[in-house]
C-alpha cells in the first residue's frame, strides 16, 4: 500500500483530520487515566480483610443501666443466638474490619518507655471463640484461654497478653519469634504476645498501615455481636437474630442487624460510585468518538464519489479502496494516539501533583493503543466498504 | 427573514436525521455528563450558613505534638481540627465572641416515659444554648436554653421536627418529659426543617449528614461521663485511668464554633486565644509554633476538603468529555454544511450576501444547541438520579435547581455556538463559481 498519496490527500484537506486526531487524543487522555484511577480503587478494594466477612453477621445490642453484670448478659445472649438454628458460633467483639470505627493504642517495645520505640495498633477486642467466628488462622502460638477474657467492669483490670496480625509481629521483633515477648502501654504496662494470626485488616478504611492490628482478651458493655452463618442461612438469620436479642431485654437499644459484607460495601460506596461514573464516562467517550469517525468518513466517502469512481475506471480494484480508507483512518488515528500520548502524561502529572493521585502506570498505555486502533478501524470500516459499492460509471457519468 | 430561515433549518434538519440527532446527542452527552458533575460539585460547595458564614468562626488551637504535626490532612503543619476539653473550656470563659459554643455528638436511647415501645437510639448533639443563635436555627416551638441550663446541666433538651411528629403527633411538646438513656429531659423547644448542606460544623461523620434528632446542654453527657461518637485522636502518651484523666489529656475530639460580628472582635479573640496558649506553655503544654487559627465557614470546609479529590477529577474528566463531544459536533456540522455547498453556491449567486448565509446557518446551529441542551438536561437529570442511588447521604443533595437548569441550558447553546462557529465561516466563505460549474 502507498501511503504517500494518501497523506498527500489528507495534506489537502486537513481540518476532518484534525478534528478526528484531536478527538482521539482527548479520548485517549480520559480513557487512561480514568482507567487507572478505576485499576487503582480496585487494588485498594481487593484487599482482604482476613476475616471470613462474607459468612458473618453483625448485631448491636447497647445496655443504657450501667450497673449490670456484663459477663451473665452475654453469656445469656450468646446461648441464644447459638440456639438459632443456623447459628454456627457468635463472639462478642468491639469493631470488625473496614466498618470504619475502631481504635488503636500506642505501644512501646522497651519498658523504658524512652528507649523503646513507639508504634500504633489498632485493636479488636474479643473473645475465646472468635477464632472460629471470623474464621481465623492462629499461624504461632495460641489464641486466648477462656479464663484470659477480661469481663469490664466487674474484673477491673486490664488484660495482659495479645494476639498480633501476622504482619506487625514481623515488623515489630524483626522477624523474630514473638511468642512470649513483651510490648509496653504508656502506662507501663507489659502485654505478652501470646500469638499471631495471619493478617487482619485494620477496622478503617484508607488511614494508617493496613495490617497493623492486634486482639486483646475484653469484653465490654455495648459491644456488638458478630454471627458467624453458613452462606445460604446468612440472610434468613437476620431477623431472627433482631427479634431474639430483643426478646431478652426490651429496655436496651437493638439496632437491625447487618451482614458484615454490607458494611463494608458502604465503607467503599464512594469509591464504587466513583468507579461506576468513570466507567459511564469512558464508554461514553469511546462511543463519541466512534460516532464522530463513522460520521466523518462517511462525509468523505460522499465527497470522494467521483474521485473513487475514477479510480475504480482506471482499473483500481475494491480492496483497493477499501484499504486506502482504512489506511487513511489508520494514519489519522496514529496521529491522535502519538498526540494523546504526549496529552495523557500532561493530564497524569497535573492529577498527580493536584488531587495526590499516583503516578501513571505504563502498563496500560499498550492496551489503550490496541483498543484505539481497533475502534478506529472499526467505525471507518463501515463507511470504507460502502466506497467499495461505488460504480465507477459515477466516474464518466458526470465529468 | 427569521421565519423563513427556520424553516430551511428544520427542512435541513429533516433532510439529514442520522446526521442532525447525531449532532444532538453528541451535545446532549456532553451537557448530560458536564452538567451532573458540575451540580455535584456546586452543591458540595455550598455555603450552608450564607446570611453570615463570614462572621462564624471554626476555633482550632495546635495542641498538637510538639515533635510531629497533626498529619491527618495535606497540609502537615496545620492544626488539629477538633479541640481538648480544657482548652474549650478554657475559652469559654471568654465574652468576647457574641456567640460561643462547643460541641460533641454523642447518641442517645430516647422513649417517651413509660410507654413500654422499645428505645430508639437517637443522634444527638450537646452544645451550649449559643448554638441556636449562632447558626439562626428555625424553631416551631419553644427555643433553646440559657448559659445557667448550660452550666448546671440541667436535663433539658430541642427535639427535631421529625421527632417531634413522631413523638408529639406534631403538637406543641414544650414542657413535656422524654427519657434519654433512662433519666427524665424536658422538652423546651422544637426546631423546624433544619439542614445545612454541608454538615459543616461536624464533619466527623459524613460531610453531609442529616442534622441531629436530639440537642442537649454540653455538660450533660460530661456529667454523664461518655465520650463522644465522633473521633477522638490522642498523640501524647499520657496515663489516662479516669474520665477526669481524659477531660485534662491532649485528646482532641470537640467541636469548637464563635461567632465574631467585627474584625476587632475577631482580633481581640485571636489574641485572646493566643494568650491562653503562651500561657500554657508555661505548664509544658502547645510545644508547637503558635498556630491557633479562626477559620470562617467557607475556608473551615476548603481546610476540611469537602469538595473531595474525586469530585474535582469528575469535573477535568467531565469538561474533557464535553470538549471532545463539541470536536464531534464540529466534524459533523462541518460535514453537513460543505455537503450543502452547491445550493449555497447557488444562494449566493441570486443574490444572498454573505451575512445571509452566516445567519442561515447560524440559526440551524441554534435550534440544534437549544434541542441538545434540552435532551442534555433530561441526561443530566438521570444522571443525578443515579449518583443519588450510588452514594449513601448523597440523597438530600445533588439537585437541578432554576440556576443550573439555566446554566445546562446557556452552556449547551453556548457549545452549540462554538462548534458552529468555524462550520458557519468555512459555509459562508465559498465560491459560488466553484459549485455552479459542477451542477
Amino acid at each position: 500500500m502507498e501511503i504517500r498519496p494518501i497523506l498527500s490527500t489528507l495534506m489537502r484537506n486537513k481540518t476532518g483530520a484534525i478534528l478526528i486526531a484531536l478527538q482521539i487524543a482527548l479520548t485517549m487522555a480520559v480513557v487512561i487515566n480514568a482507567a487507572f484511577v478505576i485499576a487503582d480503587r480496585r487494588t485498594t478494594m481487593s484487599e482482604p480483610t482476613g476475616v471470613d466477612d462474607s459468612n458473618l453477621i453483625l448485631a448491636r445490642a447497647v445496655q443504657t443501666d450501667r450497673d449490670i453484670d456484663v459477663r451473665s448478659i452475654v453469656e445469656r445472649d450468646t446461648a441464644a443466638l447459638l440456639n438459632i438454628d443456623g447459628v454456627q458460633q457468635v463472639s462478642k467483639i468491639s469493631t470488625v474490619p473496614l466498618s470504619n470505627s475502631g481504635s488503636s493504642q500506642s505501644f512501646s517495645t522497651s519498658a523504658e518507655l524512652e528507649d523503646g520505640s513507639w508504634f500504633n495498633l489498632a485493636y479488636y477486642q474479643t473473645d475465646a471463640v472468635a477464632t472460629e467466628t471470623l474464621g481465623l488462622e492462629v499461624t504461632r502460638g495460641r489464641w486466648f484461654r477462656d479464663d484470659e477474657i477480661v469481663y469490664n467492669p466487674a474484673d477491673g483490670e486490664v488484660p495482659r497478653v495479645k494476639v498480633l496480625s501476622d504482619a506487625k509481629a514481623d515488623e515489630i521483633f524483626d522477624g523474630e519469634d514473638p511468642i512470649g515477648k513483651f510490648i509496653y502501654t504508656s502506662r507501663g504496662d507489659a502485654i505478652e504476645i501470646i500469638g499471631t494470626v495471619a493478617s487482619v485488616g485494620r477496622p478503617w478504611y484508607g488511614w494508617g498501615e493496613l495490617y497493623s492490628t492486634s486482639f486483646t482478651p475484653f469484653v465490654e458493655i455495648n459491644f456488638m455481636y458478630v454471627i458467624r452463618t453458613a452462606p445460604e442461612d446468612r440472610d434468613r438469620l437476620i431477623p431472627i437474630i433482631e427479634e431474639t436479642l430483643v426478646a431478652l431485654d426490651t429496655d436496651r437499644l437493638v439496632g437491625e442487624p447487618r451482614t458484615h459484607s454490607e458494611v463494608i460495601a458502604r465503607t467503599y460506596s464512594r469509591d464504587v460510585a466513583m468507579n461506576r461514573m468513570l466507567t459511564i464516562v469512558m464508554g461514553l467517550v469511546i462511543a463519541i468518538t466512534a460516532l464522530g469517525i463513522v460520521g466523518l468518513a462517511s462525509f468523505s466517502v460522499a465527497q470522494r464519489r467521483r474521485q473513487i469512481g475514477t479510480r475504480r475506471a482506471v482499473g483500481a480494484r475494491r480492496h483497493h479502496i477499501l484499504s486506502y480508507f482504512l489506511v487513511e483512518n489508520w494514519l489519522i488515528t496514529t496521529g491522535g494516539i502519538v498526540l494523546g500520548l504526549v496529552l495523557s502524561f500532561v493530564l497524569n502529572h497535573q492529577l498527580v501533583t493536584e488531587y495526590n493521585l499516583p503516578k501513571l502506570d505504563p502498563v496500560y498505555l499498550p492496551l489503550v493503543v490496541l483498543g484505539l486502533w481497533g475502534v478506529g478501524l472499526l467505525a471507518a470500516a463501515g463507511p470504507a466498504r460502502k466506497a467499495t459499492g461505488i460504480d465507477p460509471a459515477i466516474a464518466t457519468r458526470t465529468v | 427573514m427569521t421565519a423563513y430561515y427556520l424553516k430551511l433549518a428544520w427542512l435541513s434538519i429533516r433532510k439529514n436525521p442520522l446526521l442532525t440527532s447525531l449532532m444532538i446527542g453528541a451535545i446532549a452527552l456532553g451537557i448530560g455528563v458536564s452538567m451532573t458533575t458540575l451540580t455535584l460539585y456546586y452543591v458540595m460547595s455550598s455555603d450552608p450558613l450564607p446570611q453570615k458564614s463570614d462572621r462564624v468562626f471554626a476555633v482550632m488551637m495546635d495542641t498538637w505534638n510538639p515533635d510531629d504535626p497533626y498529619t491527618e490532612l495535606n497540609d502537615g503543619s496545620a492544626p488539629p481540627p477538633q479541640t481538648t476539653f480544657r482548652d474549650s473550656m478554657a475559652l469559654m470563659e471568654s465574652d468576647i465572641p457574641t456567640h460561643q459554643a462547643v460541641m460533641l455528638h454523642k447518641g442517645f436511647a430516647a422513649r417517651l416515659d413509660e410507654d413500654g415501645a422499645r428505645p430508639e437510639r437517637l443522634s444527638t448533639r450537646a452544645t451550649y444554648g449559643d448554638f441556636f443563635p449562632m447558626f439562626d436555627v428555625p424553631f416551631l416551638y419553644g427555643g433553646g436554653w440559657d448559659r445557667n441550663a448550660d452550666d448546671r446541666a440541667e436535663r433539658v433538651v430541642v427535639l427535631s421536627k421529625r421527632i417531634n411528629d413522631k413523638f408529639f403527633g406534631g403538637e406543641d411538646s414544650v414542657g413535656e418529659r422524654l427519657m434519654l438513656d433512662g433519666t427524665p429531659f424536658t422538652v423546651v423547644g422544637v426546631i423546624d426543617e433544619w439542614r445545612p448542606i454541608p454538615h459543616f460544623y461536624d464533619l466527623n461523620g459524613g460531610d453531609f449528614d442529616d442534622s441531629e434528632e436530639l440537642f442537649v446542654p454540653f455538660q450533660v453527657p460530661i456529667s454523664l461521663e461518655y465520650y463522644a461518637d465522633g473521633s477522638t485522636n490522642c498523640w501524647k502518651p499520657e496515663r489516662i485511668e479516669s474520665y477526669q484523666d481524659f477531660l485534662q489529656s491532649e485528646c482532641v475530639w470537640l467541636q469548637h464554633w464563635a461567632q465574631l460580628d467585627t474584625d476587632a472582635q475577631r482580633d481581640e479573640f485571636q489574641s485572646f486565644i493566643d494568650a491562653y496558649a503562651l500561657d500554657q506553655r508555661k505548664l509544658g503544654r502547645f510545644g508547637r509554633p503558635l498556630d491557633n487559627r479562626l477559620n470562617d465557614v467557607m475556608t473551615w470546609l476548603e481546610f476540611r476538603e469537602v469538595v473531595s479529590d474525586d469530585n474535582r477529577l469528575l469535573m477535568v474528566l467531565a469538561f474533557m468529555f464535553l470538549a471532545i463531544c463539541l470536536l464531534n459536533t464540529i466534524g459533523l456540522m462541518l460535514a453537513k454544511f460543505i455537503n450543502r455547498a452547491p445550493l449555497v453556491g447557488v444562494r449566493r449567486a441570486l443574490g444572498a450576501s454573505r451575512f445571509d448565509i452566516i445567519r442561515q446557518h447560524g440559526i440551524e446551529v441554534l435550534i440544534i444547541g437549544v434541542m441538545g441542551g434540552l435532551a442534555g438536561l433530561a441526561l443530566s437529570w438521570v444522571g443525578l438520579i443515579a449518583v443519588r442511588s450510588w452514594y449513601s447521604g448523597y440523597e438530600y443533595l445533588a439537585h437541578l435547581d432554576p440556576a443550573m437548569v439555566a446554566s445546562a441550558i446557556g452552556l449547551a447553546v453556548f457549545s452549540a455556538a462554538l462548534a458552529g462557529l468555524y462550520p458557519t465561516w468555512r459555509i459562508s466563505r465559498i465560491q459560488p463559481a466553484v459549485h455552479l460549474k459542477a451542477q
